[in-house]
């Protein structure tokens, strides 16, 4: 994927003038943000990061959204609560989080407010609503994988894939993302590796109230009747 | 020069009208058959409205399951045959467009597709083999050599077959070379087009087998193959050489075409005394005084013979392009170069009406091509794979042998569901190993034996390349094409278990 070549600029301007002498260079390990999109357009968030080794002081993590509400961060297994506010750097919005040194994984939650706008989303052709979710790394430490998970409102279906970033390697190899219906829900996963500084990964997705035509089955038993009906003499050839 | 309009009439009843198949031909019923036509509507709507009706499964979408319904619906449609096959193939694509499961750009994109233009391209060259009697030359001297009885010709065409796998790796080469001979050899025991009869049915379908199941005897043999390899070193770090897969596959594989060869005219499709023998009025003396009369080789054979070699050189050598030209010939482009000097006016040998395209197959083709790419994009081929592996609930604890035959199994029939043998190698051999490894087997034991049915693709007209160009043979019906191909790939699966207590364990492939 090409990335903008203001993003590049802004990226390597960040890195050069990084804000806070506490905020230590982080090596992440993986990243999984789970979103839940939720029947008003809005979503709930939960992003975790994990990483191996770090310095001390607080963290600057990857926000992709304009606002969050009810925002709550915990560390470690254990899930201990710990302070975080969002911060505009460089007209960008980061999650400044005080995580402890020891701690592995940090994980936000919160609530996007207009994550789905679903007068864009459709309906479509066939009843479609079409998304598209975006993750990008806006940190100047690369993600070695990004797990991007994506739970459909309830009572919506998954319907297909769109493009995704990045795409199928080739043309006839596998994609990079799936789907898990489980409970009543549409889980769409989207799986990226290696995110460097400014990079983002992306899943194009339609989506269908659940619920079927009778239409189509009715016609298909109605041709098969009449068939059956005007086709006999198949049979009765002698 | 002789040109081909000029030859002379044969008296034997070889003539060139009897191999064209422009015409979509008409089969005659049986009373099986009829019945068989009467119910497929029925049985393709009941498909269709139970898979459409039924829950969405955990991992597919909604469009994967609209997928999977309409290529169910149609293939019972191609098997049943209610309405001909390339109307089957239409209304999948119709449907598949209108029901939103596929983008018409997609489906009627596929129509472009290098598989079809082979097939194009493959269906001029047998043209030029045709027409300029050079197929016949071959056929008759295979005739009068080896053809006396049905049983020794069709063991002739298993030793042929075998013989150009080891040399040519494009299957559709040896396909475009081998079809025109079958033809005439077919038409030589009674088989025409338009009145097929159970030995044309028995060669072209064992030849069919030879092309595809003889690939997986070599490594070279198929490009899956040479993945499923590089997957295996990748993920277990186990070196497979060429010897070891040919020491592992080829008895198997030679094998089952054996089996195939002896059990094809006596089981499924039995030869009626007349077809034991050439039906030619005159018997072997007509053949052998019609191959006399057709004299020294003509300057028209030679002409057809060196633009047949020209392709033929351009596929056998595709691996030295790059270093010889600076980049690769695909084997389309090979077909397609030797269709511009074929059909081009002083140096060729066809006007276009010479060239006998079959378009109904062409059209049956894409519909089919569209339906299995479709099952492919939406993930549902790859979800029916996960299904049957889930439905045998493979659980720590189970025996090795039993996951086994599993794999082996679920490897051979899933060509099934898919149009590509590179996707199911993607699929099927990383995830034989990620078992393997979750159940603590050696993963070499079960994915080396599973990448030898990688070529196994001998049940449907779409599951390869050769099968589509030889259904435009009409010797055989999709149900006979069916029938056919999944007694042989359980006649594979047996042997390859059987290979497994064997000859697998003594050459140290799975444990003792």
């Amino acid at each position: 994927m090409r990335v903008p070549l203001k993003i590049i600029l802004l990226m390597a301007a960040l890195s050069c003038a990084w804000p806070c002498a506490g905020a230590a260079p982080v090596g992440f390990t993986s990243a999984h943000e789970t979103v839940a999109i939720q029947a008003d357009g809005s979503a709930r968030v939960r992003s975790e990061l994990s990483w191996k080794e770090r310095d001390s002081g607080s963290l600057l993590l990857p926000f992709n959204y304009t606002a969050a509400e009810n925002l709550r961060v915990t560390q470690g297994e254990k899930g201990a609560v710990v302070a975080a506010r969002l911060e505009q750097v460089e007209g960008m919005t980061y999650l400044r989080v005080a995580a402890a040194r020891r701690a592995a994984t940090v994980a936000a939650e919160f609530i996007v407010p207009r994550y789905l706008d679903w007068n864009k989303a459709g309906p479509g052709e066939y009843g479609y609503y079409r998304w598209k979710s975006v993750y990008r790394n806006n940190m100047r430490r690369p993600i070695d994988s990004v797990t991007l998970e994506i739970v459909l409102p309830p009572g919506f279906i998954a319907a297909g894939f769109g493009r995704s970033v990045p795409s199928p390697a080739a043309e006839e190899a596998l994609p990079p993302y799936w789907v898990k219906n489980v409970d009543g829900a549409s889980h769409l996963f989207m799986k990226a590796g290696d995110l460097a500084l400014g990079r983002a990964c992306s899943l194009e997705y339609s989506f269908v109230r659940r619920g079927r035509s009778p239409w189509l089955p009715l016609a298909a038993a109605l041709a098969a009747l009449l068939w059956l009906f005007f086709c006999r003499d198949l049979i009765f050839i002698k | 020069m002789v040109t081909p309009a000029e030859a002379p009439r044969s008296e034997s009843g070889l003539h060139l009208d009897d191999f064209s198949l422009a015409k979509a031909p008409a089969r005659k019923q049986s009373a099986s058959d009829r019945w068989l036509k009467y119910l497929g509507v029925p049985a393709a709507a009941l498909a269709l409205i139970a898979l459409l009706l039924m829950p969405t499964p955990a991992g597919l979408t909604l469009c994967g399951q609209k997928a999977l319904a309409l290529f169910i619906m149609a293939l019972i449609l191609w098997v049943a045959e209610p309405v001909p096959n390339y109307v089957a193939s239409l209304l999948l694509m119709v449907m598949l467009v209108t029901m939103g499961v596929w983008e018409e750009r997609k489906v009627l994109g596929v129509l472009g597709l290098d598989v079809i233009w082979l097939n194009v391209t493959a269906f001029v060259l047998s043209s030029v083999l045709v027409k300029t009697n050079l197929a016949k030359r071959l056929a008759l001297q295979m005739a009068v050599k080896f053809g006396r009885k049905a049983m020794p010709v069709l063991l002739a065409f298993v030793a042929l077959q075998l013989g150009l796998a080891a040399l040519v790796p494009a299957t559709a080469a040896r396909s475009v070379m081998t079809l025109p001979i079958i033809m005439i050899v077919a038409a030589v025991y009674g088989s025409t087009v338009k009145n097929p009869n159970n030995f044309g049915k028995n060669l072209a379908l064992l030849n069919i087998q030879g092309i595809n199941i003889f690939s997986s005897g070599f490594l070279t043999g198929s490009t899956c193959n040479i993945m499923a390899v590089a997957f295996i070193l990748r993920m277990t770090a186990h070196k497979v050489y060429y010897s070891e897969w040919l020491l592992g596959a080829l008895p198997v594989v030679t094998g089952a075409m054996l089996l195939s060869w002896w059990l094809g005219p006596r089981l499924f499709f039995r030869l009626a005394p007349e077809q034991e023998r050439p039906s030619v009025p005159g018997g072997m003396e007509t053949l052998t005084a019609e191959l006399g009369k057709m004299g020294a080789v003509t300057r028209a054979e030679w002409h057809g013979a060196l633009i047949f070699g020209l392709v033929l050189l351009l596929w056998v050598t595709d691996r030295y392009h790059k270093a010889l030209f600076g980049f690769e010939i695909s084997p389309v482009m090979a077909a397609l170069i030797g269709c511009v000097i074929a059909l081009c006016p002083r140096i060729g040998l066809l006007k276009w009406n010479d060239a006998d395209i079959p378009w109904h197959l062409l059209i049956f083709s894409t519909g089919a091509y569209a339906g299995g790419l479709a099952l492919s994009e939406t993930g549902a081929a790859q979800w029916l794979v996960d299904a049957v592996f889930d439905l045998f609930s493979i659980k720590p604890g189970i025996s090795f042998w039993a996951l086994y035959c599993i794999v082996m199994a679920v490897s051979m029939f899933s060509h099934i569901v898919f149009t590509s043998k590179t996707i199911r190698t993607i699929i099927l051999i990383p995830m034989i190993i990620a078992i393997a490894n979750r159940l603590g087997f050696n993963p070499v034991a079960l994915a080396l034996p599973a990448a030898f049915t990688l070529s196994w693709v001998v049940t449907l007209p779409i599951s390869g390349k050769p099968n589509v160009l030889f259904y435009g043979t009409n010797q055989y019906s999709i149900c006979d094409h069916l029938v056919s191909g999944l007694a042989v790939c359980a006649m594979g699966t047996a042997l390859l278990i059987l290979a497994g207590f064997t000859l697998y364990r003594a050459m140290g492939i799975v444990p003792y």
